[in-house]
């Protein structure tokens, strides 16, 4: 691979999961092969020094990593000594510690919250931490491996002017990301596939190329092939005509249909004081699918996870088919309701992934043939038949995902909440858990997920529930929500690319696929 | 809120009186000795400390500790007239006022430790051992795991909710929560190797080992007040002993 990258400038490294954006981030702070053992050919040059034989140290102060695994990568307790951290090992005076600790974390929009101690911080909260203590570093190349993925659209946001105002004060900053939006504000883009350079470009030309976007596994944004970029926004090319629109209209769920979920002036306060759901209310009805989207800490967890019976009300009720989840046996409710976690790996234990999804089942004492039914049933589901005898660490993370999905499907639930179940996952392993979500909701299992992807909102919702500081702020169908700039920016969203892209244009779109149809 | 009055010591001053507290709660075995000194850590933690929070939750557990002592160390103390005798237990006064003095001394360390951990973070206290001199590696161990327990903790409470999303019952006798504790312990353990290697890397490119003495953040000087205390402290503890040795304080001499 060749690669080069003057100062001042940024590039984003765009690929599917496995393609080695993370290995090539980890070469260049010299991670690999220093700390991560491997072999490694060629050279790599860092503010004109060659990397060879050094370790990550050695580069302290001149290279910055913001880890995807954010919460692993912290390492004081508070904020304020987080951010120092790294200023204060590399013997920067007292005094401009504190000035470079209070930029960052107005940067990041952390500014107020120096004494909170780091484990009380929302997983976005902790991501806009771990980039503060690296924009410390003042370093002069800049690594964000994923370093959006937990982040509210308002975060990601701000994380795109940060990178911006690295780029202005001559730094460099490499991005690596799976969601190809992220990269249209840099000034680069390189596509990798399977360890491969399969080009590199402006981001504009490179992501609107269907070919070489499939060869990296990204999903082509290729409705912008019909704009001129002007600064940060977009404008349609002369001779380009608007077609009549068309677009798939989502089957609603019928009226009559029963509710399933029912939350009445629910409120959860956790222990240590903080309310995370005042008085929300909220019905989801038979076969719905509904996305539960808003900024982080706004409590879209734990009203989840007050629905699977994980958390007590300290006031109003949450009822799934009639019944407080938390008062009923934990077997009955896990056949009630199924729980998919963000990270795959606090749940899979087993050997193999057969004994992985056939676990639920045996819990429920059933007969050995149904357990195997299910168990066969649920890993067709998501799409690994004929690798249940694999280890399912050695999977890929999107993959390990499909099989917690696989062992949460095993219990047969009538309602599914997942989440943020797409985070990390590359385009194709996307499409591939949510296409299979989709199929069960079509067999009429209820389907309730969080997620700040407002492209996968647009793609599979059919009804979209904003919620903000505790409370439902709005609900309805994703058209009409993702439409609702004011509704949206309340809560730190917006809306997808697409359906700005389409609302400058007069187009009532929110899929880029809606787009590209309405300019063919 | 202003903040708490020892806070505004240096971290080394605060560890020095801690370390004096808990040698002056040693020091004496008598009740009539350590209650005083207990009841005066009690008092400077909620007055100095601000740690009424902290100390009313771990009240019962010190109303039990002074309880247990009362009652267990009689049985191995001989000395003393016979207070109270129970088939093969017997209970003499010096018995029990050992264990009084024993209960009051723990309960003293806890509060005492209690109200430093309020007013000092694990920053603090690799501050202050530093200026004791001890080695930066064992600080930042130290501080490590203080920052890695809460992380350890959160993994453990995620895989409970995860299997318990999935049906496991783990059940009400601790024979049985062990038995089906196996999905939590290889997720929690997986995570743990997977969170100490990426801390590791984290730690070397935030430039650990860069330099033999990070800059004190925020730098803290030593005022009059700390030498002061410091010198109080260094009195206190040389009279106490010296009291000590002349045989005043000890219901049992021949013991701590």
């Amino acid at each position: 691979m060749n690669l080069g990258l003057e100062e001042g400038r940024t590039l984003g490294i765009l690929g599917h999961s496995g393609a080695g954006k993370s290995t090539l981030l980890a070469a260049l702070g010299a991670v690999v092969p220093a700390v991560k053992k491997g072999s490694m050919r060629g050279d790599i040059r860092v503010c004109g020094a060659s990397l060879a034989g050094k370790r990550p140290r050695d580069l302290a102060g001149t290279v910055a990593f913001v880890f995807e695994d954010f919460d692993a990568a912290l390492v004081a307790t508070t904020v304020e000594d987080e951010v120092a951290f790294g200023p204060r090992h590399l013997g920067v005076p007292g005094v401009e510690i504190g000035g470079r600790v209070a930029d960052a974390l107005a940067a990041c929009g952390l500014a107020g919250f120096e004494g909170r101690r780091v484990e009380t911080l929302s997983g976005g909260q902790k991501q806009r931490l771990a980039v503060a203590a690296a924009l410390a570093a003042d370093a002069s190349l800049v690594l964000f491996d994923e370093a959006g993925t937990d982040l509210d659209p308002a975060g990601k946001a701000a994380l795109k002017n940060i990178v911006a105002e690295l780029a202005h004060r001559r730094r460099a900053a490499v991005v690596a990301d799976n969601d190809p939006a992220q990269a249209l504000a840099l000034d680069d883009a390189a596509l990798l596939g399977r360890g491969e350079l399969v080009a590199r470009g402006a981001p504009q030309r490179i992501l609107t190329d269907g070919e070489l976007c499939s060869r990296a596994g990204v999903a082509p944004l290729t409705f912008l092939k019909y704009f001129d970029r002007r600064g940060a926004a977009y404008v349609l090319r002369p001779g380009v005509e608007i077609a009549a629109l068309t677009h798939e209209e989502r089957p609603a769920p019928a009226a009559a249909r029963p509710p399933v979920v029912v939350a009445d002036g629910l409120t959860v306060t956790y222990a240590g004081g903080i309310t995370a759901l005042s008085d929300f209310n909220l019905t989801i009805s038979e076969g719905d699918v509904v996305a539960l989207v808003g900024e982080n800490g706004g409590g879209k967890t734990t009203f989840a996870k007050a629905v699977a019976g994980l958390l007590e009300p300290a006031a109003g009720v949450v009822r799934v088919r009639g019944h407080t989840p938390s008062a009923v046996p934990t077997k009955r409710r896990a056949q009630t309701v199924g729980y998919l976690f963000q990270n795959p790996d606090h749940q899979i234990f087993q050997a193999t992934v057969r004994d992985e999804v056939a676990f639920g089942p045996r819990q429920l004492a059933l007969a050995h043939a149904e357990i195997e039914r299910r168990a066969a049933a649920a890993v067709a589901a998501v799409g690994l038949g004929g690798r249940e005898d694999e280890d399912p660490f050695a999977m890929p993370k999107g993959d390990r995902q499909r099989v917690a999905l696989a062992s949460v499907l095993a219990m047969e639930p009538e309602v599914l909440v997942m989440d943020e179940p797409t985070t990390g996952l590359d385009r194709r392993e996307v499409a591939a858990l949510m296409d299979a979500v989709a199929a069960l909701n079509r067999r009429g299992t209820t389907v309730v997920f969080i997620t700040h992807a407002m492209d996968v909102v647009a793609d599979y919702a059919r009804r979209v529930v904003v919620v903000a500081g505790g409370r439902v702020l709005g609900e309805g169908d994703p058209r009409r929500i993702l439409s609702d700039d004011e509704l949206l920016s309340r809560a730190g969203l917006e809306p997808p690319l697409a359906a700005r892209l389409g609302r400058e244009l007069g187009l009532d779109v929110i899929t880029g696929e809606e787009l590209a149809r309405a300019l063919r | 809120m202003r903040e708490p009055a020892l806070k505004k010591l240096h971290p080394a001053t605060r560890l020095a009186l801690l370390a004096t507290t808990l040698v002056l709660l040693t020091t004496f075995n008598d009740p009539r000795y350590v209650g005083p000194l207990a009841a005066g850590v009690t008092l400077a933690a909620l007055c100095f400390c601000r740690a009424g929070k902290s100390l009313r939750r771990a009240a019962p557990l010190a109303a039990a500790f002074i309880v247990l002592s009362v009652v267990l160390w009689p049985p191995f103390i001989k000395a003393g007239d016979t207070w109270a005798r129970l088939w093969v237990y017997r209970a003499t006064d010096v018995g029990v006022l050992y264990g009084l003095a024993v209960g009051l001394r723990i309960v003293g360390m806890l509060f005492a430790g209690l109200a430093f951990l309020g007013v000092t973070t694990p920053e603090d206290f690799s501050e202050a051992l530093r200026s004791f001199r001890v080695p930066p590696g064992a600080t930042v161990t130290l501080t490590l795991a203080f920052r890695l327990l809460p992380v350890m903790f959160e993994a453990s409470a995620r895989a409970l909710e995860a299997q318990r999303a999935r049906g496991l019952d783990f059940g009400s006798s601790f024979l049985s929560q062990a038995r089906r504790s196996l999905p939590l312990v290889v997720p929690v353990f997986l995570y743990s190797l997977r969170s100490a290697d990426q801390l590791a890397t984290s730690l070397e490119l935030r430039g650990y080992g860069a330099t033999r003495r990070p800059t004190p953040y925020p730098a803290r000087r030593t005022s009059a007040w700390d030498w002061a205390l410091a010198a109080a402290l260094a009195a206190g503890a040389a009279a106490a002993v010296a009291l000590r040795l002349s045989g005043s304080g000890a219901v049992l001499p021949g013991r701590l």
